[in-house]
């Protein structure tokens, strides 16, 4: 009864104060465009001018130790003025937003280029280069109003779960928007304007065994709210804690491993990384796709066209794709950077596209990209197997051979032995040493393309990397023949 | 110590307190001081405030300073008179900041000495030849240019060298020397080395081939600009006159046609040939100054060279204008300071001779500015707005549509062809050159690119005063 | 082609009408722009006014307590090309009610913000409230003191003229310039001041001023072969220090050694690696990130306890359990906490959470003696703390990057006891009759800190000296194994500091923290062939 009571005092509570949840959290376009007009009444016209007017809003509630440990709602802004005259640069950033800030903000960005180092005693005259994609929506009414008592509820629900198995439970769960408006005016006084705007959601739930025996984590992200549910996290999370208790030590060595979407967006970052044109095209690069000189040509020539990985695997970047696309930007086109198994189209700058494709369709980098599934089920590969490993996470890779993508890092939170097509029992975390390039040219299966959980991006790109301020990934999960486990580890 | 100062912006009333705009900007008013640069820990510290300090007084034109300026002078001063040159640590010296300041302040004699303990400690022959441009680019530079230092630079040569490789260095040297001695006016200075050259070259007419060809090149430039005078009285009485005068002293030197040296004097200029025309109307103004409207127009196509003018003609494209956009993108140095200066020139010459017809000559890349891809069509309107607007040369711009291939396969990037001009022009033209064309068609000038420098530009002037005299005599 | 703007102007100050809502008032703060207040300084009596209300609109709302923290972050930025200066504002209002933490924060100073933070955050903690309160505890503060503090630095980069620090910058360009073989160099300073107003519903109330200043220096040579070597200069990696930091140190003079030293090893022949155990020399700097990983991490009182269980992961130390007993290293091995000391990028005279640094030994001749606490930490391990007669505080490791963000525990500035005998480097490594040598490694860790390895520049020793490189290994360890082999350590005179990075919690933060290290040999460690 008094639970109850509690329950409905703190609902209206919250109902009142909603009045603050929902008004202006982020900038609306006219309010940037406002302080834009400000800002630029007390910029010279000298040279060129690069403003950008960004808002954040981000709402969070943790937990650990089956309580909750913070819920926590931040604004921030930003306005960014870069200048450029005479060949000198100067930037100043400020996020306050009254006239006397501005401009003594504009002055100082003014008075280093003006100072600081020159490259070019002339001022240059540089046309903007603008291109328009429609792009997929990425704001969600539904995350922009979600309430943060509904979070509430559901960690009380997940909280009270794991306290009856007697289990550990942790985990985030955010939702945040962002907007920025830039600004463009090159020498000759032409301008431009872009407008963007997102929302984000995530949530991730660790459930642990309270003396440390097993381990378990499941996670999820989407502009958009509805598209995942926190209860089926949390449940998933479970399950494969129970399933987690108890590992054994088995040999470090080479096995046969399906890696779950999650290990395998991680194992590819690096990849993702490397596929970009300039370099290897501009120079001589450590890069894996590079390929040589033709001194016919007199061209440094990448490994676009041959052969990279397993003929099944299609990796691409699509901003009309409504699970990973990208938000409404200039500057955003599909991307098939590795069509069945082909180098297609690696990334490449807006420069190196122009001067030497001619084309107004860079394959401007993304964080976002998917792979195309196949139609095996991780279950299938399961009972396919003789004896091997099912990996559900690959932790913090880092890049020991630039050449080769060699990379070492840690599996964590589930990793089980498979004997005779069925999963045998848990098994201690390794640390691995593989390169994605091998791992992709050894794939047996593919399974169906999921969309795997990202970490917001916090809420500094979206001023200084407007273009690319979102991370959606869906891979499917795969399994490879010899993937290298160098060492076991201790850690669950 | 100075207390911050924060502004705040507050919505309640009772704490409104209007004050003075100027104050509050303080938050970001860095220091406007000028720091005691003698009181800097380091002396390159120091020093690199003073050439600091050069630039921000020698980068504002592109032509070069006669004296140097007081401020740097004292500031250069003060720096080095904590300093004993004869006890830095040669590995530590960055020769190219120490030597501007040195000789900032007249002190050639302690630079000299420096720049001696410095090369002597040089690990490799790279490093070796660094030092030495660096210190023959700083005396060239120097206000005023060391003529005296340069001529003294000459005897340094590279260390484990063959006595031949180190004579013929020498040589190149000299004549490096002299043609900037010629170009301060002294014609005194490169006559020894003139005569040396010419002994060179007939010892080396036997053997060395390319040795020879080099040498011919070189003392062929260097009479050239000594035998100024009676070449401009040449021109005076044609073009043709003129390129007597340079065959005889080609001939003279080799025995061999003036073709050789691509120097093309007295050829027939090329029909220049592009799709787009564009034009930028100018006028007078009453103080006689030469005002453009900044309106580009399209204009019918029509010879160029203009029959019956003298003609100017400026090849101006690629780096000028096409990666422009990735400099100022990614604060890249560009080496478009040349397309600059020669726009600059063209401009004096034009207020200066306004019967000069002046074309500027480009081509498509499929790009402009770093803006987006054009068609052949759009990209023009730009190249024309870009040199007749922006940089306001009063003239004529023509513009030719680029072949190209493309790398096959997915690659696709492409690799251009020449242009009927560049095709006709090949072996004389190279982005920012100058050709001058007479009344007739004759090329009497051909500026080698990249080197339109104050000298060149004096050149230029007499043989625009030699060609115009003889038209008005006419 | 582009079309000009046809931008819709915006009338200032006509939207008075929806001014009282929303914190991005973009137009009333325009409009009320000739209202700003020159402060005097981050003291001004008027700051605590703006505080207060956050504290007493809180408690009327019903928290049970209430901190209040403004920010004021400057940044200035030179990498010699292009000179950036950053400023952020910022007030956080961190409160408990109902047993729980809520939070929130913004960039606007002022009185009707402060009173829409307070009542935010509250809501914000009250939004848990479904079935039983929370639990959350704070220990007591053993002084509550008010005041204000400056760092002590020498030169406040922001009283500077900016052409002295372009003008240092620029002359140490040229000097590694001149550096032979050099191929690449890189450097990049960061100059910061952070102003900080810190309340509580407990009366206190706080003012500091601190500086961090730092940065890197890259250096890549290659010689005629083609052969590469590639370097981090780490003396002027962050600290808490004024310009000074800079150009107080015998930088040049160090910055040729290090050149000197990546030179000598060019020379060296590159050899296959023989797996197997080996004596194990480590740079100082290579003892600081292991330090950091190894010892930093697990220490702080919430990663141990599992609060970061989602994000970075759990600390493999459990103070439940092995606080005061655990030997995690050879008694050579003592590590202590404190935020106080001179020179550390951490250092402060009050923490986030008001509370004065304590300095604690975290390992004692080689046992985990103490965790780095914040209140609510040390509350949670406070049955040791009685059981040992020691008091039940927080050591100070409460911190927030600024006031936008929750605070929460940040690795202190760490201290590892030297050797009594003054052994150098060179001295160390003359000791050893066969072994290999790790200069300037990275130490990569698991989640919960008890294995990882080392990769880096790797040496091969044959009696006292570097005889050949490895290309291409890295050492793999246990924690506790590889300190309980700690067998040498550099004497008083090799202590470095290094401001390293630290990154936790959901949405993650980064915090800089110093560690003074010395240089250390470990007995046979296990060297592996990459792949």
């Amino acid at each position: 009864m008094v639970s109850y009571m509690r329950e409905l005092i703190s609902m209206q509570d919250i109902k009142r104060s909603a009045l603050y949840e929902n008004n202006d959290r982020v900038l609306s376009r006219s309010k940037a465009e406002g302080i834009l007009d400000e800002v630029v009444s007390h910029t010279s016209k000298k040279g060129r001018t690069r403003i950008v007017i960004s808002s954040w809003w981000g709402g969070g509630q943790r937990w650990a130790r089956n309580t909750p440990s913070m819920t926590a709602d931040q604004r921030e802004m930003t306005i960014s003025i870069k200048r450029n005259i005479n060949g000198g640069a100067g930037e100043c950033e400020t996020n306050q937003i009254d006239s006397i800030s501005i401009k003594g903000a504009v002055g100082l960005a003014e008075r280093y280029a003006i100072e600081g180092e020159r490259f070019e005693p002339l001022d240059m005259a540089t046309q903007i280069a603008r291109w328009n994609y429609d792009g997929a929506n990425v704001w969600s009414d539904a995350t922009y109003n979600h309430l943060v008592t509904e979070n509430g509820k559901s960690v009380n629900e997940i909280i009270g779960k794991s306290l009856r198995d007697s289990l550990l439970s942790a985990g985030y769960v955010g939702t945040c928007a962002s907007t920025a408006l830039v600004y463009d005016r090159d020498s000759w006084g032409r301008e431009n304007i872009d407008w963007g705007s997102l929302t984000y959601a995530n949530c991730s739930v660790t459930v642990r065994h309270p003396k440390g025996l097993g381990s378990a984590w499941a996670g999820s992200s989407s502009f958009d709210i509805t598209r995942w549910d926190i209860n089926s996290i949390a449940e998933l999370s479970y399950e494969k804690c129970r399933a987690s208790l108890n590992p054994v030590r088995i040999e470090p060595g080479r096995y046969i491993t399906i890696l779950e979407p999650q290990a395998v967006a991680t194992l590819m970052q690096s990849l993702i990384s490397s596929l970009s044109r300039t370099p290897p095209e501009s120079k001589k690069y450590n890069s894996p796709i590079y390929s040589g000189f033709d001194s016919d040509m007199n061209r440094h020539l990448s490994k676009i066209g041959q052969k990279l990985v397993d003929d099944r695997i299609n990796i691409y970047h699509d901003p009309n794709d409504p699970i990973v696309g990208t938000h409404r930007s200039d500057i955003v086109r599909r991307v098939d950077l590795i069509r069945k198994g082909i180098l297609t189209e690696p990334y490449n700058t807006p420069v190196h596209e122009l001067v030497e494709l001619n084309s107004k369709e860079p394959a401007v980098r993304r964080l976002s990209f998917k792979v195309d599934g196949g139609d095996t089920p991780v279950d299938e590969m399961i009972t396919s197997t003789r004896r091997g490993l099912v990996v559900a996470r690959l932790e913090q890779p880092v890049t020991i051979d630039e050449h080769s993508l060699l990379q070492t890092g840690v599996t964590r939170d589930g990793i089980w032995l498979i004997e005779n097509g069925k999963i045998a029992k848990a098994v201690k975390n390794f640390r691995w040493t593989e390169s994605p390039l091998v791992a992709f040219n050894n794939i047996e299966d593919i399974g169906v393309s999921e969309p795997v959980f990202n970490e917001p991006l916090g809420r500094a790109p979206l001023v200084h990397n407007f273009h690319d301020s979102m991370k959606n990934i869906m891979v499917p999960a795969i399994r490879v023949r010899d993937f290298n486990f160098s060492s076991t580890i201790d850690s669950i | 110590m100075k207390s911050i100062l924060i502004g705040i912006v507050l919505g309640v009333s009772s704490l409104m307190v209007a004050i003075e705009e100027s104050v509050s900007q303080t938050r970001f008013q860095q220091s406007d001081t000028v720091p005691n640069y003698s009181d800097y820990k380091y002396i390159d510290e120091c020093l690199t405030a003073v050439v600091r300090l050069t630039n921000k007084v020698t980068n504002k034109d592109t032509i070069r300073l006669k004296v140097m300026p007081d401020e740097v002078v004292k500031y250069g001063r003060e720096c080095l008179s904590k300093v004993n040159i004869d006890t830095v640590s040669a590995d530590a010296v960055n020769l190219r900041t120490w030597g501007q300041v040195l000789l900032a302040v007249n002190r050639d004699e302690d630079f000299r000495r420096l720049f001696k303990r410095i090369i002597d400690s040089s690990r490799t022959s790279a490093e070796w030849s660094g030092f030495k441009n660096v210190a023959f680019n700083l005396y060239a530079q120097a206000i005023p240019v060391r003529i005296d230092e340069l001529n003294r630079l000459i005897d340094i040569a590279p260390p484990n060298q063959s006595p031949e490789a180190s004579a013929l260095y020498k040589l190149q040297m000299q004549v490096n020397v002299a043609l900037i001695a010629l170009s301060l006016g002294d014609t005194e200075f490169p006559k020894p080395i003139v005569t040396e050259l010419l002994g060179k070259i007939k010892e080396g007419k036997a053997e060395d081939k390319e040795y020879f060809k080099g040498m011919s090149l070189q003392a062929f430039a260097l009479l050239y600009e000594m035998l100024q005078d009676e070449g401009m009285d040449s021109l005076r009485i044609s073009t043709v006159a003129y390129r007597n005068f340079l065959e005889n002293i080609w001939t003279k030197l080799t025995d061999k046609k003036l073709d050789e040296t691509n120097e093309a004097i007295g050829v027939n200029a090329p029909k220049v040939e592009g799709k787009f025309w564009y034009k930028n109307d100018w006028y007078y103004d009453e103080k006689g100054k030469i005002v453009l409207s900044s309106d580009v127009k399209p204009v019918a196509s029509h010879i160029v060279p203009v029959p019956g003018k003298i003609n100017a003609l400026l090849f101006l494209s690629g780096g000028c204008h096409s990666l422009a956009a990735e400099a100022t993108m990614y604060g890249r140095k560009i080496r478009s300071v040349s397309c600059w200066q020669s726009a600059n020139m063209i401009k004096r010459l034009k207020q200066e001779f306004p019967d000069l017809e002046v074309t500027v000559i480009s081509r498509t890349q499929g790009l402009f500015g770093g803006g987006p891809p054009l068609k052949h069509e759009e990209e023009a309107k730009e190249i024309s707005h870009y040199f007749l607007g922006f940089f306001q040369i009063p003239g004529v711009q023509v513009i030719s549509e680029t072949e190209f291939i493309r790398i096959p396969g997915l690659d696709r990037r492409r690799i251009d062809m020449e242009t009927k001009y560049q095709e006709e022009y090949s072996g004389i033209v190279l982005d920012a050159s100058l050709i001058l064309v007479d009344e007739y068609g004759k090329i009497f000038h051909n500026t080698v690119p990249f080197s339109i420098r104050d000298r060149r530009e004096s050149i230029i002037r007499n043989k625009l005063k030699a060609v115009f005299s003889r038209i008005n005599k006419q | 082609m582009l079309k000009p703007l046809s931008r819709r102007r915006f009338v200032l100050g006509c939207s008075a009408a929806i001014g009282s809502a929303g914190y991005l008032r973009a137009e009333k703060l325009l409009a009320n722009s000739g209202n700003r207040i020159e402060m005097d300084g981050i003291e001004d009596p008027r700051l605590k006014k703006i505080v207060q209300s956050s504290i007493d609109a809180a408690v009327a709302a019903g928290a049970s307590y209430v901190d209040a923290r403004l920010s004021h972050s400057e940044s200035f930025q030179i990498d010699g090309q292009h000179p950036a200066l950053k400023e952020n504002m910022a007030f956080g209002v961190r409160v408990l009610a109902e047993g729980y933490w809520g939070f929130a924060s913004s960039p606007e100073w002022s009185e009707e913000e402060a009173i829409r933070l307070g009542k935010a955050a509250v809501v914000q903690a009250k939004a848990n409230v479904f079935g039983s309160s929370g639990n959350v505890r704070l220990s007591d503060m053993v002084n509550t003191e008010s005041g204000h503090w400056l760092m002590p630095v020498k030169d406040d980069p922001f009283e500077m003229a900016f052409d002295e620090i372009l003008d240092y910058n620029n002359a140490l360009r040229d000097y590694i310039g001149r550096f032979n073989l050099l191929e690449t160099a890189a450097i990049l300073v960061e100059y910061c001041r952070i102003s900080k107003v810190f309340g509580s519903s407990t009366g206190q109330y706080i003012t500091q001023r601190l500086y961090k200043t730092g940065g890197k220096i890259f250096i890549s040579l290659s010689n005629a072969a083609n052969d590469k070597s590639r370097g981090t200069f780490h003396d002027i990696s962050p600290a808490g220090l004024g310009f000074e930091h800079l150009r107080d140190q015998p930088l040049r003079e160090r910055l040729r050694a290090f050149h000197h030293d990546l030179v000598a090893s060019l020379d060296l022949p590159v050899t296959h690696i023989d797996v197997g155990r080996y004596d194990t020399l480590l740079s100082a700097s290579g003892v600081a990130d292991l330090i950091n990983k190894t010892i930093g991490r697990p220490t702080e009182i919430d990663t141990a306890l599992g609060f970061e269980a989602n994000a970075g992961g759990v600390g493999f130390i459990d103070p439940y359990d092995m606080l005061g007993t655990y030997r995690l290293g050879s008694s050579l091995l003592n590590i202590t906490g404190d935020r106080s000391a001179a020179g550390s990028v951490g250092r402060v005279r009050w923490d986030d959470e008001g509370v004065a640094p304590v300095k604690i030994d975290i390992i004692k001749d080689g046992i985990v003696a103490n965790m780095q606490c914040n209140r609510e930490g040390a509350q949670m391990i406070g049955d040791h703390f009685t059981k040992t007669g020691q008091v039940v505080q927080s050591h100070g490791c409460s911190h927030a990057p600024t006031a936008l963000d929750v605070p929460m525990v940040h690795c202190m500035d760490l201290s590892m006891r030297s050797n009594q005998s003054d052994s150098s480097l060179d001295d160390l490594r003359g000791g050893m009759v066969k072994g290999i040598e790790l200069h300037d490694p990275i130490t990569l860790v698991d989640f919960q800190g008890i294995t990882g390895a080392i990769i880096g520049n790797m040496f091969e020793i044959r009696n006292g000296k570097r005889v050949a490189r490895y290309n291409n290994g890295n050492i793999i360890f246990r924690t506790p194994e590889l300190w309980n082999n700690l067998i040498g350590l550099g004497g008083p005179g090799s202590v470095a500091r290094f401001g390293l990075e630290n990154r936790k919690g959901q949405p993650q933060q980064i915090s800089s923290s110093s560690v003074f290290s010395v240089p250390a040999v470990f007995k046979e460690l296990s060297l592996m062939r990459n792949g």
